[in-house]
């Protein structure tokens, strides 16, 4: 740090203040329990408890949901928010069903105890899921073959539980096997259940009986909801007050496939996928560190997401992690589905257009930055994930410079970084010189221009605007567009807009080049949202080239960078590390050789600075 | 709480540039000219008034000619004709032209691609500094450019002066130009040298020297002329295009004071550094009649050493240079070692009465073309001075030596030719 | 300033100083001194690198000694808020003047080499609008704007200098002493002027992170004395004594007289984001400074509402001169020529007082 400068935004603590929120009961989400059943929830699918578990530490309830609560919302904002006016007419007409939903997210917001009725029990959950009309949550009651026999309910939602796991590890054991012990007890002493010393049949069914991988139990309906909704079963039984949590996820889900945004040629073949424990595994799979953790936070009120923050614990500034957490948790989001709704959520600038995290599909390329000392926010159900905080630099980085030889991993790089002064400049400098500054053009090319241009009738700037627009139109459509007929779609457009254009002279014949070039431009751009940002972007400069030539253009690329330079990623300064200047590894601008790579990026201030020895080839110390 | 602060402000930034950006088109956009909707110039032709001062010729491109035209049948070209016209106004200025050209020419005239400024030598001869003035503080104009002086009206020279190879007529004037580089007729100075030569006290300015290639006989014998003899308007020559560039008009001051051949504009050339190669015809000095044809190529820049003793410099010029044999026509074998040193020295004695030759013109004329006074302001501390001994008036009593110094390297793709018997 | 302090790094800063005190060489000021200095101006920059460091050296000493606070901080502490006042003033001055100046000037360069038929006050407008957004980001976002820009300064501004490589005379460099050695350095001390923007170092300085203020300053007024010195020398090689003399923008002409064959000509173009780039950035610290002073001197905390009025009061300085020559003119009467020495008596009248009242500590530099 020759600068002496903190570069990590100081992290201010959560402001706790009491004036929690009175709002109507059915708009209140029970903040502590979703995380408190994220946190089960990854401890028990995690693969040690020990990373996963000992995150969280259960903290009073009231505490943390008073953390929660929007305690400093401006004043201004308030107000707005007041001005959503609830619709009256309806809530008089639906006045009966409004107070059943009251009445049943008081259930789970009040945390309501179970019943040692399983009678009641089960009523009550029917009440919270809706039974008789929703037809999707099974309640399958059974008897469990002790002696004598209990009767149980298993509660759990058909489609996203796997009923081979039930059919074998709950329902075979608890109807079939159960009994075994009770009946050769003269034999089998040492199983006998008094000296095994379990408490009741609910312990024996929990420590013996069941065996399903993660089991809990559970003392109140919001709990057993929740984990019901996430594909796990629970097991309720007559005469106890609690129920048993069993794990039976599954749900469909698309393997592991290649990239389909960030492919590369050489380097590994395998993309994120939907499912959050395929994707934190895929990082685990090639970071084996125990400092590696995984975070859950629920992000979300309506359907809240799980989201997995994760990060090495011996190297990652603890600030940046705290940033992360405080952000991720204090969101108040409606529903956030994406990544990208969840950057918005979480950026430092979202009105601006440049991306202030970075959003990857590549699990390499997520451990590369973990192990820079980055953090990266798994969003369940999105195969990106974001990495943050993110630099001008790494959105122009693909993992692929990395994996081929040095000096043409730097080539290819300057080669990007000329796309994307084509893809932002291109157009708008074709229409500087074009229109203002002729003398610039050599005189050959100068007057062959003006010739093919003799017959078409549109000013340069409108044929510009046109064709751009065109191109952006074809772009659009081929994403749009059904597979089926998508393959002709690019020779439509090529055709209609490259060779009949120009022949009916509605265009001249080198726009068509530029915009071609431009189009190549911004696909050289690896990062999919900058490349879109660059393509927005594009049309200021041209307007501004319009207005005034190339002062135009330099008057707006001075704000533009005025503004990128005042841009931080969470503390972090989107220009860094060359403003302001940090100490500089050999990539970021070129792509250094690998046994170069001696420390992490100073702007990220990581615990451990140093990533590989001086002398990294230690092969070639020879002996003696 | 500092984010929502620093939105605000961008948001504020963001309005005044949204305003901003709304306000300039409102303003309009003053320069914006399609380049269909401009008309270029290519050179300038400037001659003594018939009915004004001046008489002013533009060459104006015509791109469609030389683009063929819109469309899809941009490869056709045009006729190898250069593809312009020219228009000739009689202005009591130079750049007078400029705004009256356009009650003619429908495209707005534009000037910053020309390429020739051609002065003829009817008005060099009294004097075109009132005329240059323009060219270097008009910004269409720029240094970079070409100033010939032209035999005979600058009118006729550009009207006439139709390209039989090249399409563009501006490409025609460029490449014409570029000759300085492959052959030692041509003067390299662009403007910008011509400027500051005439500026300086201890150079002066040489122009390219152009004209129309003479139509009648101009060598009544067919006696040996060495080929640098020749100069522009005096090349013995038919076919080929109109116009033709060969030797140079040397400038004092802003008046043109005399015309150099082929052979003088190479010697000035080879002081500045600028002669690239040449072919030279020696007489075989044991074969009357016969040549020994070589190239000659500059070894080193030529070292100029200037005493000044009582106010009389005395100069010494070693000039340095290589090349190899092309031809030898008598057949006898001067390539080996021990005898290369005939061919050396005959090439010496021939470069050596060049040099001679043209430093006797430049004392006549007296004008320092080559230099040497460039040289001399090395020995002054101080520009007071380098300006009190006005080198204009001592150069002429300069005492000058020259010394030659010219290698064989190579003998071509014969090693020793065997005499024919 | 308000929300937070800004912090500038060593490079930072330095880049920001160097631009601030090297954009000048791109507008017509430079004649003055060639006009002093002849072919052997290059020396009289050569001196004035001396003479901008021992500035330089100054003002840190004089600042070191109150760490933490800027030079208008320095004076109220010093000789009490009414003769601070004065001083400030004069800060203000010439931040405005300067900035007044360069506006006028670098549009008048727009308008003549690039936009002919475009109105001035359209080209100032628009430099208006860039420059206000910037220098109203803060401190931060104009140093690392100009670190940013910097290193397309340097490439594109060197890149400048050696395509002119073909075209150097170098006999242009005799007479080697040009006017004369006593000449040389009395136009030295006339355009001393040239480094009277070390002033910016006064103002940014709590910023920058501690003990680093000599360095910024020694190597911020060496690589403009570079830039300066290159940007002297490279025109008289080219164009030679007499004519360089007559040119109104050097670097200008030098990037319209390029010549690689038929392709590599009339290639200003391609340099104009050095003439447009340096002078928005100069033209924004400038802004910055400017409201920061009248920041310090209103004691108010927030310099914001002071770069619209800086944008009025630069806007108003730019348009009072009649014609471009008599701003080249103004400029030199009154910056180049005085204002430095006027800046080097303020601060030794500071130092003195300090030295008087025997305060800000021992510990000095």
């Amino acid at each position: 740090m020759t600068d002496g400068t903190r570069r990590t935004e100081p992290v201010r603590p959560v402001q706790k203040k009491n004036s929690q929120r009175k709002g109507s009961p059915g708009k209140e989400q029970p903040g502590e329990d979703i995380i408190a059943a994220g946190d089960k929830s990854a401890g028990q699918q995690g693969q040690g408890g020990g990373a996963g578990g000992s995150l969280k530490p259960s903290e009073p309830a009231g505490e943390v949901g008073s953390g929660h609560q929007r305690s400093h919302v401006s004043a201004g904002r308030a107000a707005r928010r007041k001005r959503v006016r609830e619709n009256t007419a309806v809530k008089e007409k639906f006045a009966e069903q409004l107070a059943a939903n009251q009445n049943i997210d008081a259930i789970i917001k009040d945390r309501v105890e179970m019943f040692y009725d399983l009678v009641e029990n089960r009523k009550m959950m029917e009440k919270v899921f809706r039974v008789p009309k929703n037809k999707d949550t099974v309640f399958r009651s059974l008897t469990i073959g002790t002696n004598p026999p209990v009767k149980a309910l298993l509660v759990f939602i058909d489609g996203i539980t796997n009923s081979q796991v039930q059919n074998m590890a709950i329902l075979q054991p608890l109807m079939l096997l159960s009994g075994i012990f009770d009946r050769c007890d003269f034999e089998c002493q040492m199983f006998d259940t008094t000296r095994a010393g379990y408490k009741d049949l609910f312990d024996r069914v929990k420590e013996a009986l069941l065996p399903n991988n993660q089991v809990s139990t559970a003392h109140n309906f919001s709990r057993v909801v929740e984990d019901v909704l996430n594909g796990n079963t629970a097991l309720l039984i007559d005469g106890y007050n609690q129920a048993l949590l069993l794990e039976t996820k599954g749900w469909p889900y698309r393997s592991v496939s290649t990239p389909q945004v960030e492919a590369v040629i050489r380097g590994p073949q395998e993309a994120f996928t939907e499912q959050i424990r395929v994707n934190t595994s895929l990082v685990r799979k090639i970071i084996h560190r125990p400092s590696l953790l995984t975070e859950f936070i629920k992000v979300g009120n309506s359907a809240p997401m799980q989201c997995a923050v994760m990060y090495l614990d011996d190297l990652v500034n603890p600030d940046l992690v705290q940033e992360v957490k405080r952000r991720l948790e204090s969101v108040r989001g409606d529903f956030l589905l994406e990544t990208g709704l969840v950057e918005e959520m979480i950026e430092d600038y979202p009105q601006h257009m440049v991306p202030q995290v970075l959003s990857t599909e590549r699990p390499d390329r997520v451990a590369a930055s973990l192990l820079e000392g980055q953090v990266a926010v798994l969003i369940d159900g999105n195969p990106f994930v974001m990495v943050v905080p993110c630099t001008f630099f790494t959105l122009m980085q693909a993992p692929e410079d990395a994996y081929i030889r040095w000096p043409i991993g730097s080539f290819v790089r300057v080669i990007r970084y000329v796309g994307l002064f084509l893809a932002l400049l291109l157009p708008a400098n074709y229409v500087a010189i074009i229109a203002y500054h002729q003398e610039f053009i050599p005189t050959d090319l100068l007057l062959a221009i003006t010739g093919a241009r003799e017959k078409v009738p549109f000013p340069s700037i409108v044929e510009v605007l046109v064709m751009e627009f065109s191109f952006e139109l074809i772009r659009e459509a081929g994403i749009r567009i059904p597979g089926t007929v998508g393959t002709t779609l690019g020779i439509v457009g090529a055709l209609i807009l490259g060779q009949a254009a120009v022949a009916a002279n509605i265009v001249s014949p080198i726009l068509i080049i530029v915009v071609a070039v431009t189009a190549l431009g911004s696909f050289a751009i690896p990062n999919y949202s900058f490349s879109l940002t660059i393509r927005a972007l594009r049309f200021f400069y041209i307007i501004l080239a319009a207005l005034a030539g190339l002062h135009g253009i330099m008057v707006g690329f001075f704000i533009h960078v005025g503004v990128m330079a005042n841009l931080k990623s969470f503390g972090v300064p989107l220009l860094a590390p060359v403003a302001p200047v940090t100490r500089k590894g050999s990539d970021y601008l070129l792509r250094g050789p690998q046994w170069r790579q001696e420390t992490r990026p100073d702007y990220l201030d990581p615990l451990q600075v140093r990533r590989q020895s001086e002398v990294s080839r230690s092969w070639r110390r020879r002996k003696g | 709480m500092y984010n929502a602060h620093l939105s605000k402000v961008l948001r504020k930034a963001l309005m005044v540039v949204m305003t901003g950006a709304l306000l300039l088109p409102l303003a309009g956009c003053y320069d914006y000219t399609e380049p269909d909707e401009r008309a270029w110039v290519m050179a300038i032709g400037v001659d003594k008034g018939r009915q004004n001062v001046l008489t002013v010729t533009s060459v104006v491109a015509v791109p469609k000619a030389i683009a063929g035209g819109g469309g899809q049948s941009g490869s056709e070209g045009g006729s190898g004709q250069g593809g312009f016209f020219t228009i000739t106004f009689d202005v009591p200025t130079l750049l007078s032209t400029l705004e009256l050209i356009n009650t003619v020419v429908d495209r707005r005239v534009s000037l910053s691609h020309t390429k020739w400024f051609v002065f003829s030598r009817e008005l060099a001869e009294e004097g075109i500094g009132a005329y240059v003035a323009p060219l270097v503080r008009f910004q269409q104009f720029r240094r970079s450019s070409q100033l010939l002086i032209c035999e005979g009206r600058a009118e006729d020279f550009l009207t006439k002066g139709v390209p039989q190879l090249e399409d563009n007529v501006g490409k025609y004037y460029e490449l014409m130009q570029q000759g300085w580089r492959y052959t030692e007729f041509i003067p390299f100075d662009s403007f910008h040298q011509f400027y500051y030569k005439s500026e300086n006290p201890g150079v002066n300015p040489v122009a390219p020297l152009a004209a129309r290639g003479a139509k009648e006989t101009i060598y009544t014998d067919n006696s040996f002329k060495p080929k640098g003899y020749y100069q522009a308007g005096r090349i013995p020559r038919k076919g080929g295009s109109e116009i033709e560039i060969m030797g140079g008009a040397v400038f004092k001051k802003d008046r043109m004071v005399g015309t150099l051949n082929g052979d003088q504009v190479g010697v000035q050339k080879i002081f500045f550094g600028a002669m690239k190669r040449t072919l030279l015809n020696v007489p075989d000095p044991y074969h009357p009649d016969k040549y020994i044809i070589v190239d000659v190529l500059p070894r080193q820049k030529p070292r100029v050493d200037i005493n000044i003793t009582g106010g009389r410099p005395k100069i010494t010029a070693n000039v340095k240079l290589e090349g190899q044999i092309l031809s030898i026509q008598s057949g006898e074998n001067y390539e080996r070692p021990d005898r290369l040193y005939i061919v050396e020295d005959a090439v010496q004695e021939l470069i050596f009465e060049d040099i001679n030759d043209t430093i006797a013109k430049s004392k006549q004329l007296d004008a320092d073309f080559l230099g040497f006074g460039l040289h001399a302001q090395k020995l002054f501390p101080t520009w007071p001075q380098w300006s009190a001994y006005n080198w204009e008036e001592k150069y002429k009593d300069a005492d000058i030596t020259v010394n030659v110094d010219y290698k064989v390297r190579r003998t071509g793709l014969v090693h020793e030719m065997v005499q024919l018997r | 300033m308000s929300q937070q302090k800004p912090v500038v790094g060593v490079s930072e800063a330095v880049s920001l100083l160097f631009i601030f005190i090297s954009a000048k060489i791109f507008l017509t000021q430079l004649i003055f001194s060639i006009h002093l200095g002849m072919n052997a101006t290059w020396i009289i920059f050569l001196v004035l690198i001396f003479i901008g460091l021992s500035g330089v050296l100054l003002l840190v000493f004089l600042l070191n000694r109150f760490p933490g606070r800027d030079l208008v901080q320095v004076g109220e502490e010093l000789v009490g808020p009414y003769i601070n006042a004065l001083f400030a003033l004069f800060y203000l001055a010439v931040f405005v003047v300067s900035a007044g100046a360069t506006l006028r000037g670098v549009s008048e360069r727009m308008v003549v080499g690039f936009l002919p038929d475009t109105p001035i006050s359209l080209v100032t407008f628009s430099f208006i609008i860039s420059i206000v957004v910037v220098s109203y980001l803060g401190l931060e976002t104009v140093a690392r704007t100009a670190r940013f820009l910097a290193s397309l300064l340097v490439v594109t501004g060197l890149g400048l200098i050696a395509l002119t490589i073909p075209l150097w005379n170098y006999s242009a460099l005799f007479p080697f002493w040009g006017p004369g050695i006593p000449q040389l350095l009395w136009g030295a001390l006339e355009n001393t002027g040239d480094y009277v923007q070390i002033l910016l170092l006064g103002i940014i300085y709590p910023f920058l992170p501690g003990g680093n203020g000599k360095k910024v300053g020694v190597m911020a007024v060496s690589i403009s004395g570079i830039v300066m010195f290159l940007y002297v020398l490279a025109p008289i090689l080219i164009f030679t004594y007499p004519t360089v003399s007559e040119l109104s923008v050097p670097s200008f002409e030098m990037a319209r007289n390029i010549y690689f064959g038929r392709f590599g000509q009339r290639l200003e173009v391609l340099f104009l984001p050095i003439w447009s780039l340096s002078n928005m950035i100069y033209l924004a610290a400038s802004f910055y400074a400017g409201a920061a002073v009248l920041t310090r001197l209103c004691r108010l905390d927030d310099y914001r509402p002071f770069v619209l009025s800086m944008a009025v009061f630069v806007t108003v300085v730019a348009f009072i001169p009649q014609n471009v020559t008599q701003t080249a003119y103004w400029y030199f009467n009154y910056v180049t020529r005085y204002s430095f020495v006027m800046l080097i008596g303020v601060l030794l009248f500071l130092l003195l007082v300090a030295a008087f009242k025997a305060r800000g500590g021992d510990e000095g530099v």
